[in-house]
């Protein structure tokens, strides 16, 4: 519903051609190709307008589109009716036609009505950008130039050095930086572009860079160390986001990255590393209820995995044709059984928990396969079988031996409702060439250069990482409904250049930070807001609320109280009390640990998939693949960051580990936050919050007592009253929007 | 200052449609778009029609309550006890992995039942409190859903997709109407503290808004110290300390604002102070002190302790009192594959009286006519016996095809509706889908179910899939 508002701001082809791809497609789609489109059950009248043939077809002797005569066109003449029985669409239809849509359609047949197919369907067409000017930096920049000339806008300013070095540190690490790495840089930030990349370059080169990209794709993955469902077994899956962590750190090549995790056991002499990659499959939920059938179990876990594949890798919504063709896209059920047929020949059969084959056994060391039995003690009611010595179970995938499993298309989607053998097979509309029927096949089919699709998301989600939303807004949807690209030359053009460089991940990042585009301040005036409140067009930087997990790590951060450990068994952190009883009807206590385990990053901690972390909000709840980020504002956060133990010990720590004179401490907890001195107004009203409640805390000793002792770590209580007031400003300063903020 | 009438004046229509953290309703938000000459997708669904209610009470009866030995009365059945369930009723109906491998042996209720108020509706002689307002009830028997398992069930019902992910009944009907009190969440769910709830889970994505905006998610009210997650203060940092740091940095997130002219900003400084709000309009919501001894005497002697079928009834009359949209119950537990005879009774006798009571509490307040209360679970249980007759371990099974529910107020008709066969098994006249229940619960709060739509993954999703009808019969 929001692409409405962008008709003003994405008039690309305003007084241009219209064009079809853009412009007429997806308003065919929306409005007529449920009754007028792929799928043949539903289709009215035997018309379908989603093929070209379809499209310049004749009724009755009158074309449906009469190129450059609109009045003759069919088409045109039902959806400008008046007569209640003539006009298209149905007046009870939901979706009506606006006068600009109508219109739109006018033109397109007054100019010739010339056909073309979905864009993101077609070939990857890089153009180099025209624009040129002083301030760019980079192509990105010359495309979005371009954009906003077209509009009649310009660029904002470069955000200032501190802005900047905290955007791209938290953007590119999920930390503010190590002082050490701040002050090299503002040291020599008058050096320009060079002292920025060279700070850039030691962000990526940190190992907190390959964590901070694992944490995107533990929400993609739908990553979780538990079934789901009725019984919730756990799992011990840490090696699989271990090996996230590692190809980011790595820079393992995208392409590469998607075949390891799809069909790295089929790879010629797999290493275990290759055989762990393809736990991804296996992170979906598995129903371990008593009354399941296992094999509507199997049937299920298959059909996560070929959904999850199309939507983290293609960007297509392929669950749409499971029960019948795609009403959109041209996706038909036997396409998706088709699809579907590549992993349904896994030696599984349906069970969950310890029985969920097939697995890898890895050897760990003594202290981990205790940690691992410690976390799985938590659920004492299951029958817990452990491999034999130091060693743990990771779920991979695995063919069965011998004869592939037969794959049917399924009835209306039913488990138990098998009909036509199928092969596996990429969809049709997308097949290019002869490629091995089985999950390398679909590896290399998704990873080569013809696939128009895979590039294309891929880039467009890590552009969503710096500007808080994609050149496409739909990154679940590439397909015809999707909302159309921002920036569409920018789009491929960087599709194009990450498939010709290796898709080399770290590469494209650096891309994008070093823009001007992405070091623009993200200050706005009310013109600018008026224009573009969405900053579709990236006239400013963007500013957007950082995920529920960076928050949380940055507070840990800049209190020093962080644990900056790399891999290994999950944690459970502080969480509310009993937060485990109602999910696990009254079964299963969650026991947090201590000590060091505490402030580990929240990459770490432990997700029970039917009850996520109670103080990582707007977190994907991780029971299947979910690619949209969701960014709410309500009263739960800030109760979050306001009371939970976490941010309060946090604010606390920071509080007491500065001596001196209160202002200078003041300063300094400022300053490690937020990455900047406070002017005297700030200082002023932080300097007013300390005295009020220090007051208070004089008066009542035993509240200062209660809040400096509140988490496990020591406290100094040499002045309680002083600190607890000091506290409280800590308090405030990880609540300001500022420190919420990616800005 | 009104803050909510400020923080709507500094809303940006971006956060109307997308994300906002308010309550504001899809008729304030057609208003606001028509006002500003903006053509919307959204159908203002309030125009369609008139609501007959503004609340739901949804008791939500988790693992399935047996409808044979509670509302469904059959005599008949019992000249079949200890014999095979014929094929001609069972019709190829599938089983759970639980009975299928024994013989499908049938027997009638463990319970027996009697004739209740002026219509004479029979039911378990258990359930003497809901008899005594049998008529006010409008007893549907003939439900009937697609799932044969607890958790998919569940989700069936409640967000009338098998598979989890899509939005709430409850979401839906906060994101359609938005929620008329500013102090407290539009959608609140309560769950008994049942120690041993057998099997049945409840998962937070059973009140989860899905795809919706994340304002339209449930708040669970746990009858622990903090009612809501983090709703108390740390412990040392007393109201007047919060308010005095919340005043602060209201401050710097205004001046933020001023320099950056990022209208989110302004709506995170109205989300801190709704925190703050609701610091205050919980504890006062969930303290009972000030209800009566007559109160009490309604609903109970349970509902003095927290965390009680009872106690969670009185806390949804006062939530219903408060404004708040959607308020559902789960008493988790009813999933009776064995022991059923005495386990059922102990349900019964759990839940009978508060159940009665709130339904006779709202109309004493003149509010049951814009309540809707909605009892029932997410599946029935088979006339098939599981384990061996006469034994006390003997249980049922779950049975999809027919199930009962009761629904009071809020517009619906009392009387009983839909009628199953001898065996409790198939629905014989007026089957109630899942779905077309959902659309009639959508209908009495003034919603179309086709035309409550939100745009996800390129199509508009709604509550019924691409099915229900209204159950019109049921309307006043």
């Amino acid at each position: 519903m929001k692409f409405i508002f962008l008709f003003p701001l994405l008039g690309t082809f305003a007084g241009a051609e219209v064009n079809f791809s853009y412009e007429v497609l997806p308003v065919l789609s929306d409005t007529c190709f449920h009754c007028h489109g792929p799928d043949e059950n539903t289709r009215e009248a035997k018309l379908r307008l989603d093929t070209e043939e379809g499209l310049f077809s004749e009724v009755g002797g009158t074309p449906l589109v009469k190129k450059g005569d609109p009045m003759g066109s069919l088409l045109y003449q039902r959806i400008i009716a008046k007569d209640e029985d003539d006009v298209m669409p149905p007046p009870d239809n939901h979706r009506q036609l606006s006068e600009s849509e109508k219109d739109t359609i006018k033109r397109w047949i007054e100019e010739g009505a010339e056909w073309g197919d979905h864009w993101a369907f077609e070939a990857i067409k890089a153009v180099e950008p025209k624009t040129d000017s002083p301030w760019i930096k980079n192509e990105i920049d010359s495309f979005v130039l371009e954009k906003l000339t077209e509009e009649g806008l310009t660029p904002s300013p470069e955000a200032d050095a501190r802005t900047l070095l905290r955007r791209v540190s938290l953007d590119l690490t999920g930390l503010p930086p190590a002082p050490e790495v701040a002050e090299r840089f503002l040291s020599e930030s008058e050096q320009g572009d060079e002292a920025y990349e060279r700070l850039v370059d030691s962000l990526l080169d940190s190992p907190a860079y390959g964590e901070r990209m694992a944490a995107v794709w533990m929400e993609v993955s739908r990553f979780s160390e538990s079934d789901g469902y009725q019984l919730d077994q756990v799992r011990s899956q840490y090696p699989w986001r271990d090996w996230v962590i590692r190809a980011y750190n790595e820079n393992l090549p995208y392409d590469q990255f998607i075949i390891e995790q799809t069909a790295g056991d089929l790879l010629p002499n797999a290493t275990p590393e290759q055989i762990i990659a393809t736990g991804f499959n296996r992170n979906h939920m598995i129903n371990g209820e008593g009354g399941v059938d296992p094999k509507e179990t199997r049937i299920e876990v298959v059909a996560d995995r070929a959904e999850t594949t199309a939507t983290a890798f293609l960007g297509l919504t392929m669950g749409c044709a499971r029960c019948h063709d795609h009403k959109f896209d041209p996706i038909t059920q036997k396409d998706y059984f088709s699809f579907f047929a590549y992993f349904n020949n896994i030696d599984e059969n349906g069970q969950a928990g310890h029985n969920a084959n097939p697995f890898l056994t890895v050897e760990v060391s003594a202290e981990e396969r205790k940690q691992v039995e410690d976390y799985q003690a938590n659920t004492k009611h299951h029958q817990i079988k452990f491999p034999e010595g130091n060693t743990i179970q990771v779920a991979v995938l695995k063919d069965r031996e011998g004869e592939p499993r037969k794959t049917y298309l399924l009835d209306r989607g039913a488990w138990d409702q098998p009909t036509e053998e199928v092969e596996p097979a990429p969809p049709a509309f997308l097949d290019f060439g002869p490629l091995p029927p089985n999950r390398l096949g679909l590896a290399q089919w998704m990873t080569a250069d013809e696939n128009p699709l895979t590039s294309r998301v891929a880039v467009n989600r890590f552009w969503e990482l710096f500007f808080g939303r994609g050149i496409v807004k739909t990154q679940e949807d590439f397909g015809i409904q999707s909302a159309r690209p921002s920036h569409p030359q920018l789009l491929d053009w960087l599709a194009a250049d990450f498939q010709a460089n290796g898709w080399d991940v770290k590469r494209l990042l650096k891309q994008i930070v070093t823009s001007a585009t992405y070091r623009q301040t993200s200050k706005r005036d009310e013109l600018a807001q008026k224009r573009d409140p969405e900053n579709i067009l990236l006239g400013r930087g963007a500013r957007f609320r950082h995920p529920s997990w960076m928050i949380r790590d940055q507070a840990l951060a800049a209190s020093g109280l962080l644990n900056t450990e790399l891999f290994g068994p999950s944690v459970r952190p502080y969480q509310p009390r009993n937060i485990w009883f109602t999910p696990t009807a009254g079964k299963i206590r969650y026991e947090r640990h201590h000590g060091e385990r505490l402030y580990r990053k929240s990459l770490y901690t432990f997700w029970r998939r039917t009850t996520a972390p109670a103080n990582l909000f707007d977190a994907s709840p991780r029971r299947i693949c979910e690619v949209n980020v969701r960014r709410t504002n309500t009263p739960l956060h800030a109760l979050v960051t306001l009371n939970d133990v976490t941010y309060v010990e946090a604010a606390r720590v920071m509080a007491q580990s500065h001596q001196g004179p209160v202002e200078e401490a003041i300063a300094t907890m400022f300053e490690k936050l937020l990455l900047r001195q406070p002017t005297d107004e700030e200082q002023r009203d932080l300097l007013a919050l300390y005295q009020d409640t220090k007051t208070h805390y004089e008066q009542s000793p035993d509240e200062a007592t209660q809040l400096i002792g509140y988490g496990d770590h020591p406290s100094d209580d040499s002045e309680p009253a002083a600190l607890a007031a000091l506290t409280n400003v800590a308090l405030l300063l990880v609540n300001t929007d500022e420190a919420l903020s990616h800005q | 200052m009104n803050p909510l009438f400020d923080h709507r004046m500094n809303m940006s229509r971006r956060h109307l449609l997308g994300t906002a953290g308010y309550g504001i309703g899809a008729a304030a938000l057609a208003q606001l778009c028509q006002a500003s000459g903006t053509e919307s997708l959204i159908t203002d669904p309030v125009a369609h029609y008139a609501p007959k209610a503004k609340r739901v009470i949804h008791l939500t009866m988790s693992g399935a309550p047996s409808q044979i030995e509670t509302f469904d009365h059959k005599p008949q059945l019992e000249q079949f006890n200890g014999t095979v369930l014929p094929d001609s009723v069972r019709m190829g109906q599938r089983v759970t992995g639980m009975t299928a491998q024994q013989k499908q042996i049938v027997h009638g209720s463990l319970h027996k039942f009697q004739r209740y108020g002026k219509s004479g509706v029979m039911l378990s002689e258990h359930l003497p409190h809901t008899g005594s307002i049998i008529d006010d009830l409008c007893l549907i028997k003939s439900v009937s859903t697609d799932q044969i398992n607890h958790a998919p069930a569940m989700t069936f019902m409640l967000t009338g997709h098998q598979i989890a992910g899509r939005p709430s009944m409850g979401s839906w009907l906060t994101y359609g109407l938005g929620s008329p009190n500013s102090d407290l969440p539009g959608f609140v769910v309560l769950a008994s503290k049942v120690s041993n709830a057998g099997g049945q889970p409840l998962y937070d994505y059973y009140w989860g808004p899905g795809f919706l905006p994340g304002k339209n998610q449930g708040v669970m009210l746990r009858s622990e110290k903090d009612a809501v997650l983090y709703l108390q203060n740390p412990p040392g940092v007393s109201t007047e300390v919060r308010r005095t740091m919340l005043d602060r940095l209201a401050a710097f997130n205004e001046r933020q604002a001023a320099q950056f002219g990022d209208p989110e900003i302004r709506t995170r400084i109205a989300q801190y102070e709704l925190a703050y709000r609701m610091q205050q309009s919980v504890p006062e919501l969930t303290d009972l002190s000030g209800e009566s001894e007559a109160t009490y005497k309604l609903y109970g002697e349970d509902a003095r302790r927290p965390g009680t079928f009872a106690a969670n009834c009185l806390l949804a009359r006062r939530l219903a009192e408060r404004g708040v949209r959607y308020i559902q119950l789960f008493h988790p537990g009813w999933d009776h594959h064995d022991g059923i005879d005495s386990k059922l009774k102990q349900y019964c006798k759990d839940t009978d009286q508060a159940s009665a009571a709130l339904v006779k509490d709202l109309k004493q307040r003149g509010m049951l006519d814009d309540t809707l209360v909605i009892w029932g679970g997410e599946f029935g249980r088979s006339p098939v016996i599981q384990g061996k007759i006469g034994e006390a371990s003997a249980g049922r099974d779950h049975h999809p095809r027919c199930f009962s529910m009761w629904m009071a107020g809020g517009g619906v008709k009392p009387g009983v509706y839909g009628e199953t066969d001898d065996f409790s098994f198939n629905v014989v006249q007026d089957k109630v889908h899942v779905h077309d229940l959902q659309a009639t619960i959508l209908h009495l709060l003034g919603l179309d179910h086709e035309k409550l739509t939100f745009r996800h993954q390129g199509r508009a999703f709604r509550l019924t899939d691409v099915h229900g009808h209204v159950v019109k019969k049921i309307l006043v």
